[in-house]
């Protein structure tokens, strides 16, 4: 299971994504998340036509508070491809990074392929006051404050800043939220102003996702048109919101430069942004000529914690393998206002990858 | 083309019951400062951060590393949490070599951390399906059965998990670093203590602990300003299914394989003739015997003699855990990095009273879940 690829590829290895699946589902009809998982995990195989025999490396992420079980990757072991046993390594948070893990992996040797596997079930009632926790646990979670508040500082500081105003966060609402008009959206109450609640994501739904990753040879031996990784870099910002400039993103800035994303065409963007404002901030932070965004609609309508990101990934690497997109980059976050952002360059020419670290 | 990967800086807290003088934030940045001052360098120099930590719900911190991010000197660089089970150290220091390795990163900063005195450790672990009814055993009744199989499938007399426990705590005495240091020690007061959950007795198990690791991993180019590197021979991550009808719990094929990928890695066909130290993740004393086979260095059934003969002593034939290992101190999530560092240390030659002579290879593990989760590392020092 050693990879290959770099030899006959005659330098570093490059890693593609050649399978994805998700699914989301808005009513929870009991199914534990490894029944959820299972047949995600299939789809993503059969598109990538590996079988679960050839894969190497399996990463997975899910959240224990959403769902309210310590360990519960001991549960979802069933429908992993790890027998005989293989890498296997677990995450609490954003299943994007479970990807970047995994690609590290695949780029230091250690297999040929990986399966990212995500999944969310959440059963807190409230999401929203749940993600205080991820807060300074002394001075900061014990206010509790919900997460649609802390959003609104950033929100309120953009439209203070001049650079975009409420009409602006609607129109992107209106643009992701089938059947809702700009005026409709405008219409809608404040939940913590000057968020509305279509500026919201909806939460309250399960979610999984399966990504294939294969390096060189078994890339190119995949079922579809790889979609090649040129580089992936992520950043985290400060804990402390006051000492940040929260309307715009330093973190993704600083990754998109290194990914060489400034001014460059991005035929397909999309982003994770659970707050319609945040959505404005990520693409100027970018800063690219971008064709389409968020053509999958991103994550307002549906926002399975831990699984949105990852589904970025997919569907900006299905743009690629499926759409006829040259050039397709996604987004993933973790953390309130943004604080942690990952970056997946994927391109349709496999022309080496960009060395995005430091 | 791949990168080699070197440990040229360690830093572990001083590790106790309850540090309550120190936040989290406090207890983690105490083993990155050691651990960059023992490397010679600036946090500046450090490309990307990985953060080892066991289920975030035993401190009721969603996803630390953004609060610790500024502790840890992460802000403005990547930061990646590692997690998966209680190998949660050992799996962050094979991200770590993955970035090097990978040719991402020159310096990368590994740290894992556990604060179970902000925590219900015991509790939370086997908390399971909401609704279902608690089972309130404790995390030692799990290793309790694979303890009594143990010893029913290997015949092992009934004072090994005493010996093993005596050795520990003997080499405990040597780290300064360790929790529980009782210089009054004896193989009776062992032999006797309270018995938990039959065969595992008080004295033979690890205590709860708070506590960080830290250790800065660079390439090879990075790696020349440093004195005495440990370099990394070999990395492997094994996890399998926990309940399944191939899941043998005395002996996980999850182990064999991690044991079997780092000595091929390695170049290591005799492990214990070849292998000059060992650290291993045995939170109970019995669960020692038991990974000697798991891990290739006994025959199935012979590990507990290993024991008996003094092998594993300080002075025997493969000291292991000469650091006093898990029952020394145990911050669950930082415990397999601390057996990473340790084996570290020892090839180079940085291990103070309780270095093993000469040591030259050494092996870390790191394991977790119902034994299904293991990650190992070999580090030597010389080149590979």
């Amino acid at each position: 299971m050693k990879a290959q690829g770099a030899a006959e590829a005659g330098g570093a290895p490059q890693v593609a994504v050649i399978g994805f699946a998700s699914q989301i589902r808005h009513v929870s009809d009991g199914s534990s998340d490894a029944e959820l998982l299972a047949p995600v995990i299939d789809r993503a195989l059969a598109a990538s036509g590996l079988s679960r025999s050839d894969i190497g490396v399996v990463c997975t992420a899910s959240s224990e508070f959403g769902s309210g079980i310590v360990g519960s990757v001991m549960e979802v072991f069933d429908v992993l491809p790890c027998w005989p046993p293989v890498t296997h390594s677990h995450l609490e948070g954003e299943g994007a990074f479970a990807l970047y893990e995994a690609w590290v992996r695949l780029l230091a040797g250690e297999a040929d392929a990986a399966l990212v596997c995500a999944y969310s079930r959440p059963l807190a009632s409230d999401l929203s006051a749940l993600l205080a926790l991820q807060l300074d646990p002394y001075l900061v979670a014990p206010l509790a404050p919900r997460s649609h508040q802390l959003a609104a500082l950033q929100a309120r500081a953009l439209v203070d800043s001049g650079r975009y105003t409420e009409r602006d966060f609607a129109t992107v609402v209106s643009a992701r939220r089938a059947g809702l008009t700009l005026d409709a959206a405008l219409a809608q109450p404040y939940v913590a102003s000057p968020l509305r609640g279509p500026d919201c994501s909806t939460t309250a739904c399960a979610g999984t996702a399966a990504i294939v990753l294969a390096a060189d040879a078994s890339a190119s031996r995949a079922a579809g048109r790889p979609a090649w990784i040129a580089g992936m870099d992520h950043r985290v910002e400060t804990g402390a919101f006051g000492a940040r400039d929260l309307t715009r993103s330093a973190s993704i800035e600083e990754a998109g430069a290194r990914l060489e994303l400034r001014g460059a065409e991005i035929d397909v963007l999309e982003v994770h942004a659970p707050y319609s404002h945040q959505e404005l901030i990520v693409a100027d932070a970018i800063g690219g000529r971008i064709g389409a965004l968020n053509p999958s609609r991103g994550v307002l309508p549906a926002d399975p914690l831990g699984v949105s990101g990852l589904i970025r990934i997919g569907a900006a690497a299905s743009a690629v393998s499926r759409g006829g997109a040259l050039r397709a980059v996604a987004h993933a976050t973790n953390g309130p206002c943004l604080q942690q952002n990952l970056l997946c360059l994927l391109e349709r020419d496999r022309r080496g990858r960009l060395r995005a670290g430091g | 083309m791949t990168n080699r990967c070197a440990v040229v800086g360690i830093g572990q807290t001083r590790h106790a019951a309850a540090r309550s003088d120190v936040s989290l934030a406090g207890l983690v940045r105490e083993a990155v400062e050691r651990a960059l001052g023992d490397a010679g360098i600036d946090g500046r120099e450090i490309g990307a951060v990985v953060l080892g930590k066991a289920p975030d719900m035993l401190e009721g911190v969603m996803s630390p590393e953004l609060y610790l991010a500024d502790a840890v000197g992460a802000v403005g660089k990547p930061i990646h949490r590692a997690y998966t089970s209680g190998n949660a150290g050992g799996v962050a220091a094979s991200v770590g070599a993955g970035l090097i390795t990978a040719g991402l990163h020159a310096r990368v900063l590994v740290v894992s951390f556990e604060k179970q005195s902000e925590a219900r450790a015991a509790g939370s672990t086997l908390q399971r399906v909401p609704f279902e009814a608690p089972w309130h055993g404790g995390t030692g009744s799990l290793f309790a059965a694979v303890c009594r199989e143990y010893i029913s499938r290997s015949g092992a007399p009934a004072d090994i998990g005493d010996r093993v426990a005596f050795k520990e705590r003997q080499n405990a005495l040597r780290n300064p670093y360790a929790q529980v240091r009782r210089a009054d020690i004896t193989l009776e007061a062992i032999a006797t203590s309270r018995m938990l959950w039959d065969p595992i007795r008080f004295l033979h198990a690890s205590p709860s602990s708070d506590g960080a690791c830290a250790i800065v991993l660079a390439d090879e180019a990075a790696a020349a300003r440093h004195a005495r590197p440990a370099w990394v021979h070999a990395c492997a991550v094994r996890s399998e299914p926990p309940v399944s009808p191939w899941h043998d719990s005395v002996d996980p094929r999850a182990g064999r394989d991690c044991a079997g990928a780092v000595y091929g890695q390695a170049g290591i066909s005799n492990p214990i003739r070849q292998l000059d130290v060992a650290e291993l993740f045995a939170p109970y004393s019995w669960m020692e015997p038991i990974l000697l086979e798991n891990l290739g260095f006994a025959e199935p059934g012979a590990g507990w003699r290993l024991i008996e003969d003094g092998a594993t002593t300080m002075t025997g034939r493969l000291p292991v855990n000469p650091s006093g290992g898990l029952l020394g101190a145990n911050p669950i999530g930082a415990a397999g990095l601390v057996r990473f560092a340790e084996a570290a240390m020892q090839v180079r030659g940085a291990a103070g009273d309780h270095q093993v002579d000469g040591a030259r290879l050494a092996v870390g593990h790191a394991a977790g879940g119902y034994s299904n989760c293991v990650a190992m590392w070999v580090v030597g020092s010389e080149r590979p």
